[in-house]
């Protein structure tokens, strides 16, 4: 008798805790795709690995254990394979304002998860002309670069 | 209280089963709250499961003899922590217990990751949930540990049977090692499922990009350390329960906790690879597929019992149900990795054969050629049966003989790949880094030679060993000495702030200086004595610089085994250094066992192994056998170093530690100067 009302709250308990999502829209609902890996995180990555392994050259090479010869050669590879990340990275415009990459990634999910066109970047938010960064509405110049804005 | 258990497990698999179906219909919906509930449903499996356990051990504690597992591993003697160790004393509950590790395993992924990789993860879950009940199907409707006890009537009916006492948990499995022995093993066996559902998910959803492999560093490298500690604990028990004087036989259940660790340890390797260079990726997906169905083998062989061993559990009908398993895993990754090759490729040639890369590879294909040998040589026997009809077994001759060489030649491996350089090194920097190694050991090969070591495989691994640990303390003190300079601090918190800021890679370094310091410890077994040998009272027997002396004979009762013991004294150069006690029991309960309770002498220099094998001459003399085993206590240090270093890689990065490196201005110019030329 005991075994079997703990048997039939114990299903209860989990049942209520199994179901509850499927009827209640979690918190922060973001589509699953939403959050897959991105060409701008790959990059960005990407970017964090070479620099990791200039600096390790680096070490090695104050270590002792590179000659000349062999530390000019790799130096020379891994700072062309990152020069050509931050190429990429230029092209995403992402080097110069991540944020504001991240938002325009968001916004091209979100316009695909309704089926409605991407939505322009948040009003209120320019960039500028110059040298792309977000400006400060009101602003007359670019904190950035001085640029002078509209 | 049984009803309740076996209610827990039945729940535990329909649970499972849920979150297998939600987790992929989520996915394929894009149903973020059906994602949920199937992660809801996994956790709750975990505590369903966790109860059933807890109800199994309260039955054990509390010696219910209605259930057919406490009457068959345990009995009321038995001290209250052996009898919560007769959990896994029987195969259904030791499979509870694994299902139970599973399950842990499992839950913790899920939750961790909660908010993260919300694209695999529903995946993720599916793969967990794919082992976890399959194992819960087998530990349900074929191997239940609440089973309860019937005896058939006269009239053909059945009824309840409780004996009046268990049959006891194998005397062998009385021993503290062995207490913990198998849930550490566990821990190592199936955590490799995390590292493979990843993968899986990463070529279903084909983000096959690092995200992956970055998220399963840690979750490889957790059960890789206690796949190893397993190892050497299952040695250990051997050692001391055992009684023929070694740790390793190359038993078909050791050989098949080595398989998995040998390939994890490839994959440990051959994964930096990829993170560095985009390359080996298919390697990799392959390897971490073979290291998980490598585990479940593990399980097949404990508990198939197609091989008999020692620790296996033998007559089990799980076998062909392992098959299947093992094959459809198989063939459904193999299809996938082939279906997402394009997105594998590698995003670089191979520079050169002198590269750091290479000796990686170098380094998987020998850990690979290693594996193939142990799994040729545990295998041999079935597959003769099949070929001839008549089994044959390969005995340790052939595992030493394949295996010996290829242990040192990674050894070798071990103290050059960290001498390369990525992509390519020259020849002038291999000569600098070459040159220290070698002018230690050298020399050191030939004093062993002048001193008499005759034996070619100890004299290679003494001079490899002393080869690599230079390599280690080079790479140490050059690095505590180039960052002393650099930041101004002390020599030796030069040395803690380098591993601490660069915790994989010195970590790394440690666990090879663990390796050097078990490499030790077996070179040993090169020179292990043996003799056997009657004594009466009085009369004395001689091994190596030891003299045993026989003191005295007794016998006497306890509630749970009778003893017999021989007292011996120890001299060593003639100084008597302690009274050793051997004994020898028989186990009341169950098919009353007798074992050899083995006497030690354990220095760092050697071991002095003493058994006690009987009474001889109808009780006027006693059959002792006594062994000198060399350097045995740095197998188990080593070991010990092992965990730690593993730790120190494992240790949690500090806030802030996954932002870009940020370069020096003189380089970051460098690549400013490079994107003009551009």
């Amino acid at each position: 008798m005991l075994v079997a009302a703990a048997c039939t709250l114990l299903v209860a308990l989990v049942g209520l805790y199994v179901l509850t999502p499927l009827f209640r829209e979690p918190k922060g609902n973001l589509d699953v795709e939403l959050l897959a890996e991105t060409e701008l995180d790959r990059l960005l990555n990407r970017k964090a690995v070479i620099y990791s392994n200039i600096k390790d050259l680096e070490f090695e090479y104050k270590m002792g254990r590179l000659s000349d010869a062999d530390y000019g050669r790799l130096g020379a590879g891994y700072k062309a394979e990152a020069a050509l990340v931050l190429q990429k990275l230029d092209q995403l415009g992402a080097e110069k304002n991540v944020d504001e990459q991240i938002e325009k990634e968001i916004s091209v999910r979100r316009g695909k998860l309704s089926s409605a066109p991407p939505s322009q970047s948040a009003p209120g938010f320019a960039s500028c002309p110059s040298c792309g960064s977000a400006t400060v509405p009101g602003k007359k110049f670019c904190a950035d670069c001085g640029q002078r804005l509209a | 209280m049984s009803e309740f258990g076996n209610f827990c497990l039945l729940l535990a698999f329909c649970l499972g089963l849920y979150a297998l179906l939600a987790s992929v219909l989520g996915a394929v919906q894009k149903q973020h709250r059906i994602v949920r509930s199937a992660e809801r449903a996994a956790l709750a499996a975990c505590g369903s499961i966790a109860l059933a356990l807890s109800s199994l051990v309260y039955l054990l504690v509390t010696s219910d003899f209605s259930v057919s597992h406490v009457a068959s591993a345990s009995n009321r003697a038995l001290p209250v922590y052996y009898k919560i160790a007769a959990l896994w004393g029987a195969h259904d509950g030791s499979l509870l217990l694994w299902v139970f590790v599973t399950s842990i395993f499992s839950g913790i992924v899920i939750y961790q990751n909660r908010f993260r990789y919300r694209d695999m993860m529903p995946y993720v879950v599916a793969v967990l949930m794919v082992n976890l009940s399959f194992f819960l199907c087998l530990n349900l409707f074929l191997s239940n540990p609440f089973n309860q006890l019937v005896q058939a009537n006269a009239d053909g009916t059945l009824q309840k049977f409780i004996p009046q006492d268990g049959r006891g948990l194998n005397p062998l499995l009385q021993y503290w090692a062995m207490v913990i022995h198998p849930p550490i093993l566990y821990l190592g066996f199936i955590g490799f499922v995390v590292p493979f559902a990843f993968a899986f998910a990463a070529l279903v959803t084909k983000q096959l990009g690092d995200s992956w492999i970055r998220t399963i560093r840690r979750w490889t490298l957790v059960p890789w350390m206690f796949l190893g500690a397993g190892l050497i604990l299952g040695g250990k028990w051997a050692y001391v329960e055992m009684g023929w004087g070694g740790y390793w036989g190359w038993d078909p259940v050791e050989n098949a906790s080595l398989m998995p660790w040998l390939t994890g340890t490839a994959f440990l390797h051959s994964v930096i690879v990829q993170e560095r260079k985009g390359m080996l990726k298919v390697w990799n997906v392959f390897l971490i597929m073979i290291t998980y169905l490598l585990g479940v083998f593990g399980t097949f062989i404990t508990r198939s019992g197609v091989i008999n061993s020692v620790h296996a559990f033998a007559d089990s009908s799980l076998g062909p149900f392992f098959l299947y398993y093992m094959s459809a895993v198989f063939f459904v990754s193999m299809y996938l990795i082939i279906d997402r090759l394009p997105y594998l490729k590698s995003e670089r040639p191979l520079d050169s054969v002198l590269s750091r890369e290479s000796a990686f590879l170098f380094n998987n294909l020998v850990l690979l050629v290693a594996c193939f040998a142990v799994f040729w040589g545990t295998m041999f026997p079935v597959l003769s049966e099949w070929v001839q009809g008549q089994k044959m077994t390969v005995g340790p001759p052939f595992f030493n003989n394949v295996n010996i060489p290829i242990g040192l030649f990674l050894l070798f491996l071990t103290g050059v790949g960290p001498l390369f350089a990525w992509r390519k090194t020259s020849v002038e920097s291999l000569k600098k880094a070459f040159f220290w190694p070698v002018i230690f050991s050298v020399p050191f090969c030939a004093a062993l030679m002048i001193a008499g070591m005759r034996d070619f495989y100890a004299v290679v691994s003494f001079t490899l060993c002393v080869f690599v640990l230079i390599t280690v303390v080079r790479e140490f003190y050059k690095g505590a000495s180039v960052r002393a300079k650099n930041t101004g601090e002390s020599f030796l918190s030069a040395i803690v702030n380098l591993t601490l800021k660069n915790k994989r890679r010195y970590g790394g370094y440690i666990v090879h200086v663990a390796i050097v310091v078990i490499f030790v410890g077996l070179t040993g077994n090169a020179f292990n004595k043996e003799v056997q040998q009657k004594l009466s009272k009085g009369e004395s027997m001689h091994i190596g610089r030891y003299m045993l002396r026989m003191v005295d004979y007794r016998e006497a009762d306890t509630p749970n085994y009778q003893l017999a013991e021989v007292k011996l004294e120890a001299y060593k150069d003639g100084k008597l250094i302690r009274t050793m006690t051997p004994e020898k029991r028989l186990y009341k309960a169950g098919d009353q066992q007798t074992t050899t309770e083995v006497e030690l002498y354990s220095t760092p220099k050697e071991d002095l192994y003493v058994v006690f094998s009987g009474v001889a001459n109808g009780g006027k003399g006693y059959e002792i056998h006594a062994f000198v085993n060399p350097l045995v206590f740095w197998v188990w240090f080593g070991a010990a170093i092992m965990v730690f270093g593993t730790l120190v890689t494992l240790l949690p990065d500090r806030k802030g530690a996954f932002v870009t490196p940020q370069l020096s201005f003189s380089e970051a110019a460098g690549i400013g100067e490079t994107l003009r030329i551009k």
